[in-house]
C-alpha cells in the first residue's frame, strides 16, 4: 500500500479546515479506506475535539517525532468509523517543536499502512504551514466566500504551487445560497475566476455542523445534513468518481416563511 | 399680530409626525429600492488586490502602465477608454501581457467576396501602422518590465457591432512577479478597477 498525503490549509483561520479534515477523512473511512488524520496545529489543537476523541489522548505528534513513543501509540482510533485514526497535536508546545523533514518522515512511514493521510495545517503561512506542506503530495485549500478568506487562500495557493505540489483543489465552505441569489455573496464562478484552481467541493452553511461539533461527531454521519452530503461527495471525488456538485437551492415558499416565523428552522442549504 | 411660538408639546408632536413619516418613507424605499449587489464589488476589489499581491509592481505602476497603453493605442485607433482589458497570464512557458481595447467606431458594413464568404471592407491598421504599433508597444511596456524582443503581436477583429484591437507581449522570465505569478497567473485589470 502506498497512501497519498494531503495537506488541508486555508491561510485565514476559522474557515473550516479542521471540520473539512475531520469530515473528508471520516467519509473516506466510511467508504472503506484506511485513513489517518494528523493535527499539525501544534499549540492550538482542535481536531481531537471535533472528532470527539479528546479524552483518549495519551501521546501526541511531537512525542512521536521526538521518539518518546511509537507512532501506533499516539494514533487514536475513531469511535464511529473503522480504519480511521487521529494523531493529535501537542497542546503545550509551539510550532518550532517539529520540522518539515520530520513530518515528512512520519508520513512516509504511514503511507505503507494507510490509503490516505490528511494533515490539518495551522492557519497562516508560518513554519507550521511549511512543515505540513513539505510532507504532502497534494493540497486542499478551504475558503469561505468572503474577501479576506479568498485573498488569503490565494497567497496560500501561491506558496503551494511554488513548493512544487500539484495544483491544489478548492473547497468552498459555508456557502449561503440565499445570499448568493441576492447577489450579496460571491458565486462559485467568481471564486474560481479569482483563484484559478480546480473545485473539489461546495459546502453549504449548515447548522448541523455546529451541532456535530458540539457532540464530537463529524457531520458526514448525519444523513440529513446538506454539509454532510457535500463532504461525502468531496470524498467520492478524491476517490476519482465523477460526482456532480451539490445543488444549492433556497426555498421561498409560504411554508418556509411560516416555519421560520414559528421557529422551526431548517439548516440553510441544500437539496441534493 | 405676532405669530404665537409653538409649545414644547406641539414641537414634540411635530417631531413624532416627522419620524413616523421618515419610517414610512424608509419602509417604502426598502421595498421598492433595489440595493446594489455587493458580490460584484467584492469580486472586482479582490481582483485588484490580488493582482498587487501577486506582483512586485505597485498599484501605481500598474495603473501607470495601463494609462500608457491607452495613450499609445489612442495614437493609432480611436479608443473607447472605458473598454480596455489588460491581462497578465501564463501561456505555455512564459507570461504574456495582453491589452485588448474596443474601438470607438461603428464597424464597416460587411461585403461578400467572390467565394460567398463575408469579408471586412477596411482594416483600421495597415501593415505599416501595425508594425509601428508593435515597436511602440515594446518600447512602452519594456520601460516597465523586461519583454522578449519581437514578441509584440497586434491583431484587429471586426464583429457585427464593434471592433476590437488585441495586443500581446511576452514578458521575460518573471522579473517583477512572484512565484505564484510565474506559475499560474491569470489576472486582469479592466478599466475602472484601479
Amino acid at each position: 500500500m502506498q497512501g497519498e498525503v494531503y495537506v488541508v490549509n486555508s491561510g485565514k483561520g476559522g474557515v473550516g479546515k479542521t471540520t473539512a479534515t475531520a469530515n473528508v477523512g471520516s467519509a473516506l473511512s466510511l467508504r472503506g479506506k484506511r485513513v489517518v488524520l494528523i493535527d499539525a496545529d501544534i499549540g492550538l489543537r482542535n481536531l481531537d475535539v471535533i472528532m470527539g476523541l479528546e479524552n483518549r489522548i495519551v501521546y501526541d505528534l511531537v512525542q512521536v517525532i521526538e521518539g518518546v513513543c511509537q507512532v501506533q501509540q499516539a494514533m487514536i482510533r475513531d469511535k464511529l468509523t473503522e480504519n480511521l485514526y487521529v494523531i493529535p497535536a501537542a497542546q503545550t508546545r509551539d510550532k518550532s517543536a517539529v520540522s518539515g523533514e520530520q513530518v515528512k518522515e512520519l508520513c512516509d512511514k504511514l503511507r505503507e499502512d494507510f490509503d490516505y493521510i490528511f494533515i490539518d495545517s495551522p492557519a497562516g503561512i508560518e513554519q507550521g504551514f511549511k512543515n505540513a506542506m513539505e510532507a504532502a503530495d497534494k493540497a486542499i485549500v478551504v475558503t469561505t466566500p468572503d474577501v479576506a478568506a479568498i485573498r488569503d487562500a490565494d497567497r496560500v495557493i501561491g506558496f503551494i504551487e511554488a513548493a512544487g505540489l500539484t495544483k491544489p483543489e478548492l473547497i468552498i465552505n459555508r456557502v449561503r445560497p440565499g445570499m448568493v441569489r441576492r447577489g450579496d455573496m460571491m458565486t462559485t464562478e467568481d471564486i474560481l475566476d479569482l483563484l484559478s484552481v480546480p473545485l473539489l467541493g461546495i459546502v453549504p452553511e449548515d447548522e448541523h455542523i455546529v451541532v456535530s461539533g458540539n457532540r464530537g461527531v463529524p457531520v458526514v454521519h448525519n444523513q440529513k445534513s446538506s454539509a454532510g452530503e457535500a463532504f461525502r461527495r468531496v470524498a467520492a471525488r478524491i476517490e476519482g468518481e465523477d460526482v456532480p456538485m451539490l445543488k444549492l437551492e433556497v426555498s421561498y415558499g409560504i411554508f418556509t416563511w411560516i416555519k421560520k416565523m414559528v421557529g422551526f428552522k431548517r439548516p440553510m442549504g441544500a437539496k441534493a | 399680530m405676532a405669530k404665537k411660538a409653538p409649545s414644547i408639546a406641539e414641537l414634540r408632536d411635530k417631531v413624532k409626525q416627522s419620524k413616523a413619516l421618515d419610517n414610512v418613507g424608509g419602509m417604502v424605499k426598502q421595498v421598492f429600492e433595489r440595493k446594489e449587489a455587493s458580490r460584484e464589488n467584492a469580486h472586482s476589489r479582490l481582483k485588484a488586490v490580488m493582482l498587487q499581491d501577486r506582483t512586485t509592481m505597485t498599484a501605481e505602476a500598474l495603473m501607470d502602465l495601463r494609462n500608457h497603453i491607452i495613450l499609445l493605442l489612442a495614437n493609432f485607433v480611436p479608443v473607447d477608454r472605458r473598454r480596455l482589458e489588460m491581462d497578465i497570464k501564463q501561456s505555455g512557458e512564459s507570461l504574456v501581457l495582453t491589452a485588448n481595447v474596443r474601438v470607438d467606431l461603428e464597424p464597416q458594413e460587411y461585403i461578400v467576396n467572390g467565394n460567398g464568404d463575408f469579408d471586412e471592407r477596411e482594416w483600421l491598421l495597415s501593415p505599416k501602422r501595425t508594425a509601428a504599433l508593435r515597436r511602440e508597444m515594446l518600447d512602452t511596456v519594456g520601460s516597465y518590465m523586461p519583454i522578449f524582443p519581437d514578441s509584440a503581436e497586434v491583431r484587429e477583429e471586426h464583429f457585427s457591432t464593434y471592433i476590437m484591437v488585441y495586443t500581446s507581449l511576452r514578458i521575460a522570465d518573471g522579473v517583477g512577479f512572484d512565484e505564484r505569478a510565474q506559475r499560474e497567473m491569470s489576472v486582469s485589470f479592466r478599466s475602472g478597477e484601479f
